[in-house]
């Protein structure tokens, strides 16, 4: 407990303070952009870009190690990874085919995402395999981007980290009035002149920098949770864009924050899984304990108003309070 | 106030041809729109009277064919034309306000070749597209004029979500009327609406065609397109009919609309010329 606060107050070390202030501004880059992803309804797409990072990282350590580079260096493995990304996202764009007038053509954005996903995990599994193999490839600690390791951090990654993560969270800032209009009227957003496809493909850009931020800290598994769930949280308290922006910012802040402290005072817990721990549990508070959209709140009101309906039929004016005398 | 606006017709097709995948949806459809008048798309359920709209508007691919704006491609002119969308093509419960949502009609606006967005008489010239930060004043100023025009300046910080079908309508309405256009696409603005909303589109289109804009709307409601429009495309999968709704909405058209309709999936093409009158 102690060391927990210590590592809260920022008395952790040099080392830990870094990561810590790296995974909260991951939270609010992904907090972020994750509103925008979860108003264009893209969350399935982030989770698919996430994925495939995998293959990318393998293939780039094997490439680089072939060609007699270093190929543990984080910059090498991440631009492996952004490249299979932009690939798996090129290829759900083109394969993708929404219906039209009922008639269904090819198959559906959730389908071909779906299957984008499995097939570059599945590719990514079997390259990573290869790349154990290789020589130094176990000692190069591939396999800790799948769930995520704080712990063998680098200040020098977490700086890059935060590089990336600061670089997404402006360029959502920037864009953000344009995405609203995409994302609540793609339709409309055309006909004015807006360059839909080129804003898709900034924010898939932009999911795909988060996750790579986010692969080593959080792992390429869990981190669609910090994009998606800080996002859904926030949706669950307010109602305009703005306010939900900020306040997913917050969550993710706060989900990096008490996660990462979480994982350096317990030493024995991952990162990553106590970041997406905190992050889910904030949602399902909110899922339950919120005012206006909250289970609890719907439940209550709606009995109230069975009350109200069952006095009615006995006779009673509806909503009088208790002892007021039926006419 | 009134401007010049006889230079060329408001929109023009050529040959329209429209297949989604492989099955033809628009044949050869080839019309041109007077200048201020308001002219209802009508046709069965099915005849492609969407389609045509969007195809038009570049939101659906052409298989052949073209259309153009005020003699131009869409691209050229974009601030002159403004489109309002089937109220059930959006997702209601996104968090934005009633005046948020008009002022989303503006964020590309000006942004669209130097002509029209000098044309479009923006203070403060505002050429380039608004994407970030908070809604330019001069933005919400409009967008804030708009929503009066249809009576909801009082629920402009209200949720969407929060509106009647009515009043979600008008809020498309005022989003399209904040772009100043010369040209207004409709798609089905009549669907679900109370009588009240009705009333107050009717009187904007009216207003609208005096000030020598043009309306274009899909309706259903034929005696309601006899009484408050000026003229009538009739479609079927083809142009069955264009022109004055006196002469276009005669019984022997319709059932040539209505009465036999095409077969399901494949148009007839070569038994009467498009564009018949």
């Amino acid at each position: 407990m102690k060391d927990l606060v210590d590592v809260l107050l920022l008395r952790g070390g040099f080392n830990t303070t870094v990561v810590l202030a790296g995974t909260t501004l991951l939270g609010i880059a992904a907090g972020v952009v994750g509103t925008y992803a979860m108003l264009r309804q893209r969350a399935l797409v982030a989770d698919a870009l996430s994925h495939a990072a995998l293959p990318g990282v393998a293939a780039a350590f094997l490439v680089a190690a072939s060609l007699g580079f270093e190929g543990r260096s984080l910059p090498v493995l991440l631009v492996g990874a952004l490249l299979t990304g932009l690939v798996a996202a090129a290829a759900i764009e083109i394969l993708a085919r929404p219906a039209r007038n009922g008639r269904k053509v090819g198959a559906g954005t959730d389908t071909v995402t779906a299957v984008v996903l499995a097939s570059s995990f599945g590719l990514g599994t079997v390259l990573l395999g290869l790349a154990t193999r290789t020589e130094g490839g176990g000692q190069a600690g591939l396999a800790s981007y799948v769930f995520g390791r704080t712990a063998g951090m680098l200040v020098r990654d977490a700086y890059l980290m935060a590089l990336l993560a600061g670089g997404a969270l402006i360029a959502a800032l920037v864009l953000g009035r344009a995405f609203a209009v995409v994302a609540f009227n793609e339709r409309f957003a055309r006909t004015t002149g807006l360059p839909v496809r080129a804003l898709d493909g900034a924010l898939a850009a932009l999911v795909t920098m988060v996750t790579l931020a986010g692969m080593q800290a959080v792992g390429m598994l869990l981190v669609v949770a910090l994009s998606v769930a800080p996002a859904a949280t926030a949706r669950l308290w307010v109602i305009n864009v703005r306010a939900l922006t900020a306040l997913a910012a917050f969550f993710g802040a706060l989900s990096g924050y008490l996660g990462a402290a979480l994982s350096a005072a317990l030493p024995r817990a991952p990162a990553g899984a106590a970041i997406v721990l905190v992050a889910c549990s904030l949602f399902t508070f909110s899922l339950v304990c919120s005012p206006s959209r909250g289970l609890l709140a719907i439940a209550v009101r709606r009995r109230a108003l069975a009350r109200g309906a069952v006095a009615a039929a006995a006779g009673a004016p509806p909503f009088a309070t208790e002892g007021a005398p039926a006419p | 106030m009134i401007r010049q606006r006889h230079d060329t017709h408001p929109l023009e097709l050529r040959g329209l041809t429209v297949a989604y995948a492989d099955v033809p949806v628009l044949w050869n459809i080839s019309w041109a729109a007077t200048p201020g008048r308001r002219i209802a798309v009508v046709g069965p359920n099915g005849a492609g009277k969407t389609t045509l709209l969007e195809a038009a508007l570049g939101l659906v691919p052409v298989l052949a064919g073209e259309a153009r704006f005020f003699g131009q491609p869409l691209a050229q002119v974009r601030d002159r034309v403004a489109y309002v969308p089937q109220r059930e093509s959006v997702d209601w419960d996104f968090p934005v306000t009633a005046i948020e949502v008009v002022a989303m009609g503006l964020v590309a606006h000006g942004a669209s070749g130097s002509s029209a967005g000098k044309r479009a008489g923006l203070q403060g010239g505002l050429r380039w597209p608004r994407w970030f930060g908070n809604t330019p004043r001069e933005h919400a100023r409009r967008a804030m004029g708009a929503l009066d025009d249809v009576g909801l300046a009082d629920l402009a910080s209200r949720p969407i979500g929060q509106l009647s079908g009515g009043q979600q309508q008008r809020v498309f309405l005022a989003r399209a009327l904040a772009r100043d256009a010369d040209l207004l696409v409709l798609d089905e603005p009549f669907a679900g609406v109370d009588t009240t909303t009705e009333q107050l589109l009717l009187a904007h289109f009216a207003r609208l065609a005096e000030e020598g804009r043009t309306v274009i709307a899909v309706h259903h409601d034929l005696d309601a397109v006899r009484a408050h429009f000026d003229e009538a495309l009739v479609v079927n999968r083809e142009l069955i009919a264009a022109g004055p709704v006196s002469e276009v909405l005669a019984p022997e058209v319709l059932a040539r609309a209505y009465g036999a309709p095409l077969h399901e999936s494949s148009p007839q093409v070569d038994h009467s010329p498009a564009g018949a009158r």
